[in-house]
């Protein structure tokens, strides 16, 4: 049977083919889908990838983030060069000794090795390629439940709104949250496959070696596992029966081969000591992103806004709430309220779990049924019946001709069809210190010493300073507690900042103008110090009489 | 067809598969590992420990024996000056200590007033005997932690003022590992006890490292170990020890920074036997010590004293602060003892070794003893130091002179009660006893710290850190 393009109502073309009634002659003019059914797709698919598409155009075009992401590259070019992983922090001078067990080896591995190849490019296509990651898995776990086009993109834009102020830094973490997702989508759209045999364990081997959240992973089919056994508890009340539902059996096996699977790395269990370990480091008490969600953050506030629908959709919601939906956004809601930055996995469960409930609501609702002239019962059959809807290989070829066109205007693309290399300085933040660190290298006496930074900035400086000793970077959790303290009192612009400086036998100094005034101030009254360089960003103070 | 039913057998292979896993996994780990996991979760704190093979510490002999330094006469009246005569309530834990570091364990001496080296190496080990000076309300200065022992120390009333000084201090007055230590607690410590807490609770970033430095070199080197690891996990080696007392601005080291000028010597020495530095490491701190030659070279005043300032060179002969004296006999004394376990081309021109010399002597034999008991700790390295120059310990030439000149308690007595002589063992109402803690005053002879201000970082950081 041939197939018509859609019908437009209303209105004929005298050059338009028309087919008989019976269907059984098929003008030449007309053009015939002859691509087979499973090349077929619905316009909802030119919708979602358009979605996705731009956020992976805006993901590409963001400019790098000048925190964590350096650092992780510089230590990327440790672990390549010297082809084997550090036992002692190798990068900051003050931390030299502290065991240092490398959570995010693969991460920094492969980043560096993309930089290598690309340039700042690869990096922004990685970083797009992973965000971009999550939104299908997940816009594709709530088409399946809803077979609708509007509650992915809800669900996606959900994600993004919750989500963006995390996923702004480009950092390991990002490939951990795409894991998640994977896992996620594996145990409530796949959990039937054979499939998830591989996935799921397969994906915890990679996660505990690209960062060290691959315990979220663990929580989250714990979580599962959980709260199946208290369904079918509720719902057989026998604990014998529960145990026997295959489901229940699969997501414990899955669990354990998963935590098998987080076996599988340089440091054994010792991965593991580290991350139970982790959260209990003194000096993360001084960052803000470890500090407990409050509606004083954006992101608190996006969370909270979320957290309201979620609680509007429940409320009218006609499926069932599951314990394990109960389970999951209440632990891993409970956990980003405690410390702000795991709001990166609950904002996903949120997003899934808001556009179901919420597709629920909107089939039961007069409206759907006034807007679609079905039925309840009509309704409530509707998923089975495919040939309502328009399937079409056009919708395919526009699609992928979408991303092809998103694609090749990367900016890994053009530079791979130009051959040059883009200017570092665009393709990164304006708050990087790249000219000031420029000049760092380039001084006639190179800084003796460790040199004064601020913390945002110590990551680029590992990175693109030339054997430059740095004072702190973002890696906080290495650095000794004195050390740290004291580049807290001297941020601060203390009154003792100076006898600080001199104690460290400090020289130079590489200062953020805009976030620390105070101390800027205070060096400029200073008579020890003498300041070499002054940008918008930065500013340069040198000792007069170095130590 | 998808397979929703896991065989039963699937599921017990996997619950072997799961264990085998585990146990490989626990089989494998380090122990480090195994103990951060207990930490984590069972609250178990990590106890790394170093195996010693030696139970005595080396020694740093001195090169020298030179009489135009000091000479016998000379040298046996300083001692006098110092022979540790200390009042038995409240004694100072200080004190003690640098009088043993000074005279050592062996040091006997005919007059029963003064504390011999067994009885001052008692009090520091022994919590009864601390208890007997402090009373039974003090708080303990040896304090048990899990299997170590650590000392009490800061400005607190009767603790060791400085960090692992009270550790330095035994070893360089000849304790051994296994010498019997006594807490409040239990009575089968050991001074190796005392020696793995030091080494588990050292932190390369705190304030004071210098003492710290000179117990681990004796005790490790010899040992053959070369780096340890603290208790929270990091990993120390000389290395860092060096390069922690080359960071910063030489005032801000104990005693006006002559203090880490004697550790960096000891560990030279210690790298020429037992090769404990890198060699850059070894070349950056040779070279440290040879600019401070010069800076002292250029730095000595006319009358042979060396002052407080005197990293500045030049500067602090042109520009002399206006100091106590007692701060020059500091920076003479630290800066002789140090030059005498010091290779020659460390040295400044031997005439200022010599006037240097002349003028610690002077001083020392000139003050009343009243200054010399409120300072006794600055005095002591004066001691130390002579005797260094004559290639001998306080305590063997005691031995050798009391035997050519027998302790006399009425010229003693006479000798003492002159102005610059040792006081008397009897009270003297108004006079200030030595060795004895006034509660609310600075305790005397205890190291300046300069510029200490009462929002001290280290002090905030760590609350339970006495002294910073």
């Amino acid at each position: 049977m041939a197939t018509t393009l859609p019908d437009v109502q209303g209105t004929s073309d005298s050059t338009s083919a028309h087919v008989d009634d019976e269907r059984t002659t098929v003008d030449a003019m007309v053009l015939e889908d002859k691509l087979p059914s499973w090349f077929r797709t619905r316009p909802l698919l030119l919708v979602l990838t358009l979605f996705v598409s731009l956020v992976f155009l805006v993901c590409n075009y963001l400019p790098l983030v000048q925190t964590d992401l350096w650092g992780h590259m510089a230590y990327g070019r440790v672990i390549l060069e010297s082809r084997s992983l550090p036992a002692t922090e190798p990068l900051m001078p003050m931390a030299v000794g502290v065991r240092f067990v490398d959570s995010a080896w693969l991460s920094q591995l492969i980043g560096y090795s993309a930089y290598q190849a690309a340039g700042p490019a690869a990096i922004k296509f990685l970083y797009a390629a992973m965000i971009t990651g999550c939104l299908v898995l997940l816009m594709r776990a709530v088409y399946l439940r809803s077979d609708d086009w509007g509650w992915p993109l809800i669900a996606g834009s959900l994600f993004l709104l919750a989500n963006w102020q995390q996923l702004l830094v480009v950092r390991p973490q990002l490939a951990g949250l795409l894991c998640f997702v994977i896992v996620f989508y594996c145990v409530t759209v796949m959990l039937k496959s054979r499939a998830v045999w591989v996935i799921v364990p397969g994906t915890l081997l990679l996660w505990c070696n690209l960062h060290g959240s691959f315990v979220a992973g663990l929580l989250l089919l714990g979580g599962c596992c959980a709260g199946r056994f208290v369904d079918m508890l509720l719902r057989t009340g026998s604990l014998v029966a529960a145990c026997r539902d295959s489901r229940l059996r699969k997501l414990f096996l899955l669990t354990e081969l998963a935590v098998i699977a987080t076996l599988v790395n340089p440091y054994g269990l010792g991965m593991h000591a580290e991350v139970l370990a982790f959260a209990g480091y003194k000096n993360l008490q001084n960052l803000l992103e470890w500090d407990p969600l409050t509606l004083r953050m954006w992101q608190g506030r996006a969370a909270a806004a979320v957290a309201l629908l979620l609680v509007c959709v429940y409320r009218n919601s006609p499926r069932r709430l599951s314990a394990t939906e109960l389970f999951c956004l209440v632990g891993f809601g409970g956990w980003a309220l405690w410390t702000s930055r795991m709001l990166v996995w609950w904002a996903p469960l949120a997003a899934y779990y808001t556009a179901l409930h919420g597709n629920a609501v909107w089939k039961q609702s007069a409206m759907y049924r006034k807007w679609t002239g079905l039925s309840r019962a009509e309704v409530r059959d509707r998923r089975w019946d495919r040939s309502y809807f328009h399937y079409a290989s056009l919708w395919t070829v526009a699609s992928l001709g979408l991303i092809a066109f998103a694609a090749t205007i990367t900016p890994l693309i053009v530079q791979l069809k130009t051959g040059q290399r883009l200017d570092f300085e665009k393709m990164v933040s304006d708050k990087t210190p790249v000219a000031a660190v420029e000049f760092l290298n380039e001084m006639d006496q190179r800084p003796r010493g460790p040199i004064y930074n601020a913390y945002e900035w110590g990551d680029y400086l590992l990175w693109a300073g030339q054997d430059l000793k740095v004072f702190v970077a973002s890696h906080v959790h290495l650095i000794p507690t004195e050390v740290w303290q004291h580049y807290i009192t001297i941020s601060n612009g203390a009154t003792n900042s100076g006898e600080i400086l001199a104690r460290y036998g400090v020289n130079t100094m590489l200062v953020d103008k805009q976030r620390s005034e105070r101390l800027v101030s205070a060096i400029r009254r200073s008579s020890n110090w003498k300041e070499v360089y002054s940008d918008e960003l930065a500013v340069i103070f040198v000792r007069k009489e170095p130590i | 067809m998808n397979n929703t039913k896991p065989k039963v057998h699937v599921f017990w292979y996997v619950q072997l598969l799961l264990i085998v896993s585990l146990t490989a996994a626990c089989l494998m780990a380090s122990r480090e590992s195994i103990q951060r996991l207990q930490a984590s979760v069972l609250g178990e704190p990590t106890v790394p420990t170093v195996n010693f093979r030696q139970f005595e510490a080396i020694r740093i002999t001195p090169f020298y024996d030179d009489p135009r330094v000091v000479s016998d006469q000379q040298l046996a009246e300083v001692l006098n000056r110092i022979r540790p005569v200390f009042a038995d309530k409240e004694l100072s834990p200080n004190h003690v200590e640098h009088a043993l570091r000074a005279w050592g364990i062996d040091a006997e001496f005919q007059d029963p007033r003064a504390m011999s080296g067994e009885r001052m190496f008692e009090f520091l080990t022994d919590h009864g005997r601390y208890l007997a000076s402090w009373g039974n309300d003090t708080v303990p200065l040896l304090v048990q932690e899990g299997d170590g022992v650590r000392v009490r120390w800061g400005r607190d009333h009767g603790a060791s003022v400085h960090h692992d000084h009270l550790m330095a201090c035994l070893t360089e007055a000849g304790a051994r590992l296994d010498d019997p230590v006594y807490t409040a607690q239990r009575n089968d410590m050991t001074i190796q006890d005392v020696l793995q807490e030091s080494l588990r609770d050292f932190r390369l970033d705190e304030r004071e490292t210098e003492w710290s430095t000179m117990a681990f070199g004796l005790w490790l080197a010899p040992s053959g170990i070369k780096s340890w690891k603290t208790r929270d996990g990091r990993v120390l080696t000389f290395d860092d020890l060096a390069h922690r007392l080359l960071r910063g601005h030489q005032r801000y080291g104990v005693c006006s920074g002559t203090h880490r000028v004697y550790s960096m010597m000891v560990l030279i020495r210690l790298d020429d036997d037992f090769q404990i530095l890198s060699p850059p490491v070894r070349n950056e701190v040779y070279a440290h010590l040879e600019f401070v030659r010069d800076q002292i070279t250029q730095s000595q005043f006319d009358n042979g004293r060396w002052p407080p300032n005197w990293y500045e060179g030049r500067k602090a002969i042109e520009e002399p602060s206006d100091e106590e004296e007692y701060r020059s006999v500091i920076a003479t004394g630290h800066h002789l003892e140090w030059l005498a376990i010091a290779p020659e081309d460390l040295h400044p021109p031997q005439e200022m070794i010599y006037k240097a010399s002349d003028w610690i002597i002077k001083t020392t034999l000139s003050q009343p003893s009243e200054t010399i008991s409120r300072n006794f700790t600055f005095y002591s390295h004066v001691g130390n130091a002579l005797c260094l120059w004559r290639k001998t310990r306080p305590a063997d030439f005691w031995k050798t002179w009391q035997k050519t000149h027998p302790f006399v308690p009425a010229a003693d007595t006479a000798e003492t009660d002159k102005p610059g002589t040792e006081e008397s063992g009897a009270d003297k109402p108004g006079t200030d006893k030595p060795g004895v803690d006034k509660p609310g005053t600075e305790e005397p002879g205890t190291e300046e710290s300069n510029e200490t201000t009462t929002d001290d970082p280290q002090r905030s950081a760590a609350p339970d850190s006495p002294q910073d």
